[in-house]
């Protein structure tokens, strides 16, 4: 955006109602509503519509957040509850960990969940490295065979190999029951290499060349200036891909083995089986694990992705900022 | 959850497709595959035509295993060859040891299953597990995959040549193709009296093996289930209490059965399954075939083309006009936590899956069991059957005859009989680690410990007995249950066969249907669309289907 003059930037922003007449005065013993009102050139809503408003926020909190208050309750909730309800409860009467202790005896959750942080990090951060290296040498001028390499990348957006190809290639390789099974063949994708590499293309060239004269290398570039610059798409480009990574079962479905080395969500998947899935006509050894241990097991594999969201929350935040005035 | 149990259905279908040989229950246990030794073998249509015949798919040329109950304990309630399983009031104390010690000579042999529920620890801190290897005699990695993703992971181990010893089979295409080319044939091992060299083998019943047979050879074990595949389970004790006659005799009963036990403002219904409620009960009520039916020309007819389906669905559709039906049916309800709850007052359940709900002895809670009565009041309706058999278990080719006969010791170990000790640490485990005794329902009552055991009853396990501490009145209800409704069972008659275009399309054929289906019952359409769509059905494949079953019906039952 590097058209933009400095004395439309100064104009008041152009959504909401546009004020009419000179500008108010700041006048003191003027209630804070008027002088927001004076600022945002708005009129006050009336006490019915603010009424309606927050009975409409209200509303649309509450059907995201009932769903994972039912999930938390019920994993706390007894069984004689749940029997009553009916399956969810929403409020737990007599809250218990049992199902947590139940869960994680054994071992097996508290495995998978090691595992899934590992494949989680370990991940994301190769894959943002990979990602950014790919994209930057795309989008700086004169790379040699930039082109083709480009079209190759975008190439992949249009065809998959398939499911039984992909099982033959990381067998030939080796990565049968091995870890990195389930991080290189997500390694990269196409889609994120353009979005990052549309975002370095918005780096001034002037920065760059001013590095360049102080002798910096195109990796001291892509470090030092480029990266700190693009935090905004950095930190998406590794929430895509830690959510990614964190949400992926199918992989190790396929590739994974032992059951040691099961990431949490595939440990998710036999708790929280689709009974349509299994049918009706199971022996009668085989019953589906109780509502409790399902919801307890799903709130644990929510908890990490909660915990990262709001930390990369503020760059989404900032990136917006960015990409609306400085561009 | 609708359409539950068609998609269940076809795709048990799926994996037995091809397969042998379903006795036709009607005329007996087995009109060809059967003609083996235990006399169950009438050939009731073995003299008319039939001249010439591929040979190679002639089911009548094998003999299938012998059945040779092993003499372990005396039951309290008699089975039968034809799937009715016995039952039990006690475990005997102590239980002794039936098999002669370990099957294996060390090594290691590999399995892979689709798990149910949670996955046990891995061997290393999992003493169950290192108990099983050492009375198997042998280093058991089994490889387990949750249950809805078995299919895609058999398919690609399949092309990648990485098949273990032992192969839980289903959600394969081409299936006798693939017997045939990947596992071996066992037909020289089991067949006829070779079974009674495994004796625990030989215990399962003759039904369960006629899943196994592929282009007229043995290529499987067939792990066990009820040959009643599902029961209808009822709240007595709500029945009671809102006066509502819990076995109703013919349709109209049915209908005011209920009506009788739905308010909507105490949020309690009949059901909260409709499909089910249509292909279970009603279609059973109407006495429409299951799934495929075949008449003695020969002649195969799906239940969707039939008058008397027809007439279940408007019967259905009038349930739920009537409300009877739980509002949220068609989206994704937990069943079984609606029946414990009383939201439910019908539920079916498999196998013996009533026992789960018999274990939490939810106070006040009373089960019953529900026979479908004929629609016009002539005695209970022909109950549907299943193959008694959970998925099958094939042996990759092995190397030498040695190593299979060892593979086929190891099946024969985890089949051990309710009542010998082998069961009891196969189901139950260690005592005092995964179980305790309970000396006044002399029984073993499951701890905590329990989920370190690994679900090799999957691969292979003991005959499904009632047994039920504390509920022996409920195991006795149960028996009698599954003794007069399999005699008189009806079954699909086309899983036994193997057609191309079914196995291609199936679920681009059926879903459609079942859509629609759902729709009628819900009054978003017609009869005159079921018509219709059955029309289309027809000219886009369900001839195809139809003619293919028939060709190989007529194959099989010269």
């Amino acid at each position: 955006m590097a058209g933009i003059r400095p004395d439309t930037a100064l104009k008041p922003p152009t959504n909401g109602r546009r004020r009419k007449g000179p500008p108010a005065k700041l006048l003191p013993g003027v209630s804070r509503q008027q002088r927001l009102q004076a600022i945002n050139g708005a009129t006050p809503p009336s006490l019915a519509l603010r009424g309606v408003k927050g009975i409409v926020l209200f509303l649309c909190c509450a059907v995201v957040i009932i769903p994972f208050l039912a999930v938390i309750s019920t994993s706390l909730a007894d069984q004689a509850q749940i029997n009553q309800a009916g399956g969810y409860v929403l409020w737990p009467d007599n809250p218990s960990f049992h199902a947590y202790e139940a869960i994680f005896r054994g071992g097996v959750v508290t495995r998978a969940t090691l595992v899934s942080i590992g494949i989680t990090v370990v991940g994301s951060g190769l894959s943002v490295t990979v990602v950014a290296l790919l994209a930057y040498s795309l989008s700086r001028p004169g790379t040699w065979g930039s082109k083709p390499i480009l079209l190759l990348v975008l190439f992949t957006m249009l065809f998959n190999a398939g499911m039984i190809p992909n099982y033959l290639l990381i067998r030939q390789l080796g990565l049968i029951d091995s870890y990195w099974a389930l991080i290189l063949p997500t390694l990269t994708s196409a889609f994120q290499i353009i979005i990052m590499r549309a975002f370095f293309l918005e780096t001034p060239q002037e920065i760059i060349d001013a590095a360049r004269i102080d002798g910096a290398s195109e990796l001291r570039i892509l470090l030092s200036i480029v990266l700190p610059l693009s935090k905004a798409v950095v930190a998406v480009i590794a929430l895509f891909n830690a959510v990614t990574y964190w949400n992926a079962f199918f992989n190790a479905v396929l590739y994974i083995n032992s059951t040691e080395k099961w990431p949490l969500q595939l440990v998710l998947r036999t708790y929280v089986v689709d009974n349509t899935a299994i049918g009706v006509d199971l022996p009668g050894d085989v019953v589906p694990p109780q509502q409790t241990l399902q919801m307890a097991i799903l709130v644990v594999s929510l908890i990490p992705i909660c915990l990262v969201y709001p930390l990369l929350q503020k760059h989404f935040a900032k990136g917006v900022v960015i990409g609306a005035v400085k561009g | 959850m609708p359409g539950t149990g068609f998609r269940s259905q076809f795709s048990r279908r799926g994996f037995v497709r091809g397969a042998a040989a379903l006795g036709a229950s009607a005329v007996g246990v087995s009109a060809f595959a059967g003609c083996g030794s235990d006399g169950t073998g009438e050939s009731s249509s073995s003299d008319d035509g039939g001249s010439d015949v591929g040979s190679g798919v002639r089911g009548g040329e094998l003999e299938l295993p012998t059945y040779q109950r092993a003499e372990v304990v005396v039951p309290d309630l008699p089975g039968s060859a034809e799937g009715v399983p016995e039952g039990y009031f006690s475990y005997p104390r102590p239980a002794e040891p039936a098999a002669g010690g370990p099957p294996g000579s060390g090594g290691v042999v590999t399995a892979m299953l689709g798990a149910v529920g949670p996955v046990p620890p891995n061997v290393g801190q999992n003493p169950w597990w290192q108990g099983l290897n050492e009375r198997l005699g042998v280093d058991l990695q089994v490889n387990m995959t949750p249950v809805a993703d078995y299919g895609a992971r058999l398919n690609t181990v399949i092309a990648g040549g990485d098949l273990p010893d032992l192969v839980q089979i289903f959600g394969v295409a081409r299936l006798p193709d693939v017997m045939e080319a990947e596992f071996e044939d066992l037909t020289e091992y089991l067949a006829g009296d070779g079974v009674l060299d495994y004796p625990f083998l030989a215990n399962l019943p003759t039904v369960g093996w006629q899943a196994t047979v592929f282009n007229s050879k043995i290529y499987a074990v067939p792990p066990q289930n009820t040959v009643k595949t599902v029961s209808w389970l009822t709240r007595l004790d709500l029945i009671d209490e809102l006066g509502a006659n819990p076995q109703p005799g013919d349709a109209d009963e049915f209908f005011d059965f209920c009506l009788d036990v739905t308010d909507a403002a105490a949020n309690r219904y009949a059901s909260a399954a409709p499909a089910e409620v249509l292909n279970r009960v009603a279609r059973a009520m109407f006495d429409a075939p299951w799934q495929w039916g075949v008449d003695d020309d020969g002649a195969f007819v799906h239940m969707y083309e039939t008058e008397e389906y027809r007439a279940a669905l408007e019967y259905t559709a009038r349930l739920w006009d009537a409300g009877v039906f739980h509002p949220d049916s068609f989206g994704s309800v937990n069943l079984l936590e609606f029946f414990k709850g009383g939201t439910t007052v019908l539920h079916n359940q498999g196998g013996n899956g009533y026992r789960a709900i018999l274990d939490e002895n939810i106070p006040g809670l009373r089960m019953g069991i529900f026979t479908p009565p004929m629609a016009d009041g002539g005695g209970p309706a022909r109950a549907e059957l299943g193959t008694g058999t959970y998925r099958i278990t094939a042996i990759r080719k092995q190397d030498s005859q040695e190593r299979v006969r060892e593979l086929l010791e190891l099946l024969n170990y985890l089949a051990a009989p309710f009542g010998s000790e082998e069961y009891l640490y196969l189901q139950y485990g260690d005592e005092n680690v995964h179980y305790t005794w309970d000396e006044d329902l002399q029984a073993p009552v499951r701890t905590e410990q329990d989920g370190e055991l690994i679900p090799v009853r999957f691969l292979a396990g003991a005959p499904q007995v009632f047994f039920d501490p504390g509920h022996a009145e409920f195991s006795k209800a149960m028996h009698e249950h599954h003794s007069e409704a399999i005699p008189g069972g009806v079954q699909d008659d086309s899983a036994r066969l193997y057609s191309e275009t079914n196995d291609r399309q199936a679920s681009s054929l059926f879903q459609p249907l079942n859509g629609l289906r759902n729709d009628i019952v819900q009054g978003r359409n017609t009869l005159d669309d079921w018509d219709k769509a059955i029309e289309d059905w027809r000219a886009s494949g369900g001839d195809q289907i139809r003619e293919e079953f028939e060709i190989a019906h007529a194959e099989f039952d010269v």
